[in-house]
Order: structure tokens, then sequence, then C-alpha cells
């Protein structure tokens, strides 16, 4: 009984070990091959299970960033709103005597303000994100393609143990050739900066 | 008089944080969720300046700017491509579709208000 594909990996192992100690005798063979191609089987099937609940959870993640960001920003632009009220409403105010000058609750008021540029910036790490979680969604999606491709090594899905022809391992062949032309295409990635410091700035 | 200008990204806060950095500079920006939005949200409007993400879905950066460019009214509408990429090729790619800047994010408010200065004429 195995649990999976490592209990699988184990399994084969043995079966080729025994194989071994038979030297060569034919009857733990069909034992080995059998669970190769189970072995197989089930590496397709938890790999595309892995990709399909992966890209759910990159989905979801960015999702999750989106609504956080847009919540701050929302949060931050009523922040900063208010603030700006109350500087206008402080400078329109009239001064009165024996009273600590108003002017010096605008004047935090506006220093709170002018530091405002720093979140700006912060906020921006949602774009950023995003972008590296889209990447890695397209490489995983590429990847994928390999992972399915390989489901060609059954051929004929009545007779799983047919032999592999010249014409399936071409075909085989040409898309895994393709599908690395499209891997290193998705190779680019668009965010390289390692922090939220700004970035640099090109007039033509 | 207030100056006006569009904003491009398809990302929400990125969108209201440059709206944000500009109406602090006396603008009265618009905003598009893409190239083709900000298309639609141009119409033939004078604009004094165009800030523009790179990858949108939809249509992209440069074809925006391409097409922007295409329109007679917009010929010397300062373009400033705001985006995380920071290569080279990319940056020339930009400059042949007509943009006027290139700004890597994250951008900083002050810095970016200082390059507007720059490239927006004054009236």
């Amino acid at each position: 009984m195995t649990t999976g594909p490592a209990g699988d990996v184990t399994a084969a192992m043995n079966a080729a070990a025994d194989a071994a100690r038979w030297d060569g005798a034919p009857a733990p063979m069909p034992d080995l091959r059998d669970r190769l191609y189970l072995l197989r089987d089930e590496v397709h099937t938890t790999l595309h299970s892995e990709f399909d609940t992966t890209a759910v959870d990159l989905e979801q993640l960015r999702g999750i960033l989106a609504d956080a960001a847009e919540k701050l920003s929302a949060a931050f632009c009523v922040m900063t709103g208010s603030l700006s009220e109350l500087v206008r409403l402080i400078e329109a105010a009239p001064a009165t005597p024996g009273v600590a000058p108003l002017s010096e609750v605008a004047l935090i008021a506006r220093d709170i303000t002018s530091r405002t540029g720093s979140t700006v910036q912060s906020l921006q790490f949602e774009d950023m994100a995003t972008q590296l979680l889209q990447h890695v969604g397209r490489r995983l999606a590429t990847l994928e393609l390999f992972s399915k491709d390989m489901a060609i090594l059954h051929p004929h899905p009545d007779n799983p143990r047919a032999p592999l022809t010249d014409e399936v391992l071409d075909d085989l062949f040409r898309r895994l050739d393709l599908h690395r032309t499209e891997l290193l295409a998705v190779g680019r990635k668009t965010v390289q900066q390692q922090s939220l410091d700004s970035g640099g700035i090109e007039l033509f | 008089m207030s100056k006006s200008a569009l904003v491009v990204d398809d990302s929400a806060t990125m969108r209201e944080m440059v709206s944000y950095t500009l109406k602090q500079a006396g603008f009265e920006p618009l905003v598009g969720k893409n190239g083709q939005d900000g298309l639609e949200q141009l119409s033939g409007a004078p604009m004094d300046l165009i800030i523009t993400d790179l990858n949108m879905p939809v249509m992209d950066g440069l074809a925006f700017i391409k097409a922007v460019r295409a329109r007679d009214e917009y010929k010397f509408t300062p373009i400033l491509m705001l985006t995380t990429e920071s290569q080279a090729d990319m940056k020339a790619q930009g400059k042949a579709a007509g943009a006027t800047g290139w700004l890597v994010k994250p951008f900083n408010p002050e810095m970016l208000l200082q390059v507007i200065a720059k490239v927006v004429p004054k009236t």
C-alpha cells in the first residue's frame, strides 16, 4: 500500500531492488512495471491537482492584496482630506488672546500631510506584488503544459501499456521544444525592484 | 485654472496614488483602467499630461502611447510611462512609441511632481 508519489518511488525502488536480487528472473518485473506506470499516473494527477490549487491560491492572494491596498488607499485619502480641511479651518479661525495659537496645530497637521509621500510610495506595493504573482502564475502555467504533455506517454487509453512509437516520441519532443520556447518567453520578470525605494527617472 | 491629466493604470491603488499626487499640484485627473479605456477617456478633450502604466490587460502602455500619438491633438502632450519595468530595451520601445519620459515604480510624489514641472509647459 503506498500513500502517493513519494511512497510509489520507494515501492518502485524496492521492486527494482527485488528484481536485482532475483537476478533478472521474470517474476518481479511486472510488479516493477506496474508500479512505474502507477507512479507516472500519480505524479501526473498530483501535479495537475497542485497546479490547479496553486492557480486558485494565487488568484485569491491577488484579490486579498488588491482589497487590502484599496482599503488602505481609501483610508489614506480620507485622512489626508480631513487634515487639509483641518488646516483650512484653523487658518480661517480668528486668533484668541491668551490661547495657544492655533497655527501650532496647523503646523503639526501640515507636517503630517507633508509626510504622506512615504505612504504614497508604500501603497504601491500592491501593484508590484500583483505583477510578481502574475509572473509566477505565467511560469506555472507553462510548466503545467510540460506536465500535461507527458500524458502523451499514455498514447492508448484503452491499452496504457502499449509500446511507445517513434511517432509519439517525436510528437512529444516537438511539444516539449515548443513549451521550452514559451517558458523562455515568460522568463522576463517585469518587477526587478528589491525594495520600495523610489525608482529611476529618465526623460527622453 | 487647474490643468487636465489622464492616469492610465490597471491597479486601482496606483490610479488613486497618482491622482492624489496630481491633485496636490493642481491637476484634475481623469483615470483609465487600461489603454483602451484611456483612449475612451481622452475623446478629443485637451490634455496637459498623460501618465500611463506599461503592462495592462486589453491594451498595454506602448500600444496606448502609439494610439495617442497618432491623434493630431495629442502629438505634443507630455506622456510619462510609469512602470515596474526598467530594462533598457523596454525603455527604448517606450521612447520609440512616443513617450516623453520613463519612471520606474514605486514613484516618490515629490520627484514625480518635479518631473511633471519639467515636462508640462507653464501656463
